[in-house]
């Protein structure tokens, strides 16, 4: 009984006490920030990569090429007789000119050092730029 | 606000409506912060970990199926992240050796309260409770403050009855002896000027 009252009192000091005490409050743009770290969230959901060469493409890539592999081979023998039709002699027949022929080329090492180097510095900046543009578009 | 009112909400988010998750924030911004300043004691902490509450609603909100007040789901999420940070941060507070209380030490501490002016006593309350141990005061806070009922306690802690009862009552014997502790100087005074 003296127990039971000694905690009611306690209760009681505790509950008139905690309850004076005033409420903390977050900073004016409390919602603001939250509202803004959402919608970019969703916005960054939202941009989905879709490679170049989608699914269905690709179905019907292979789809070609399996049947350029088999529709030859299932027609059998005339297939055989329309590729013998074909005259084929045309890249043996064909006499392309060598225009180059007539020049010859003496590349000192320091030109071709240079030329390797600029090869070198326009991959370069090509990966550069790839990873500039990217990141103003993010 | 009403269970009704943040159930219109939270469907309205749910179809698409993100502004609407604002009125959520707006209505129980005041709560979950000052209960997670409750748990951390530091005011930039617990801006974070209440925005991150916050977030971590929005982002789980096809999960609230309405069994328990938007409020205490919210609350829970706000206790669970603050477990996490106070684990990381591992600040310990000055705990108060909790000493037998008497019926006469709980009136004298009252009628010294009383003396003190509402603003003053209010400020003095509120050091006192941070001087509790995180858990007692977040304990505190909950059931008088923010009025929550055992069984919402128990749902927002994850702790039993029994658990939940003995620490509150643990933390209303030891804020009784902060207090004590605290307006001792304040007696002398009191009877001094007499």
């Amino acid at each position: 009984m003296g127990e039971n009252k000694h905690i009611n009192e306690l209760d009681a000091f505790a509950k008139k006490h905690i309850q004076e005490i005033e409420a903390e409050k977050p900073s004016v743009d409390f919602t603001n920030a939250i509202m803004k770290s959402i919608l970019t969230e969703q916005a960054i959901q939202k941009i989905s990569y879709e490679p170049l060469i989608s699914k269905k493409v690709w179905f019907v890539i292979i789809a070609a090429v399996v049947s350029l592999f088999f529709i030859p081979i299932k027609a059998g023998k005339r297939s055989q007789e329309f590729l013998d039709k074909i005259d084929l002699s045309i890249d043996t027949n064909l006499e392309i000119p060598n225009l180059f022929e007539s020049l010859s080329f003496d590349v000192s090492n320091s030109f071709s050092y240079a030329i390797l180097l600029c090869a070198v510095m326009i991959i370069v900046q090509i990966v550069v730029l790839k990873n500039y543009f990217q990141n103003r578009m993010n | 606000m009403t269970i009704n009112n943040d159930q219109q909400y939270i469907d309205r988010v749910l179809k698409g409506d993100t502004n609407a998750y604002a009125f959520l924030v707006d209505s129980y911004k005041d709560m979950i912060y000052s209960m997670v300043l409750k748990m951390t004691n530091n005011r930039e902490e617990a801006e974070e970990i209440s925005q991150d509450t916050f977030i971590k609603g929005f982002q789980n909100l096809d999960k609230f199926k309405g069994e328990s007040k938007f409020s205490t789901w919210l609350y829970k999420i706000a206790y669970r992240t603050c477990l996490d940070a106070i684990k990381k941060n591992k600040k310990h507070n000055n705990t108060y050796e909790i000493n037998d209380i008497t019926m006469n030490q709980i009136q004298s501490v009252e009628t010294i309260l009383q003396g003190i002016e509402r603003q003053d006593r209010s400020r003095m309350m509120k050091e006192c409770l941070n001087k509790l141990p995180s858990e007692e005061r977040s304990l505190l806070w909950l059931f008088y403050f923010d009025e929550l009922t055992l069984k919402e306690i128990i749902e927002v802690t994850n702790l039993s009855e029994a658990n939940v009862k003995v620490k509150l009552h643990r933390a209303r014997k030891r804020l009784l002896t902060v207090v004590k502790e605290n307006v001792e100087p304040e007696l002398i005074n009191h009877y001094g000027r007499k």
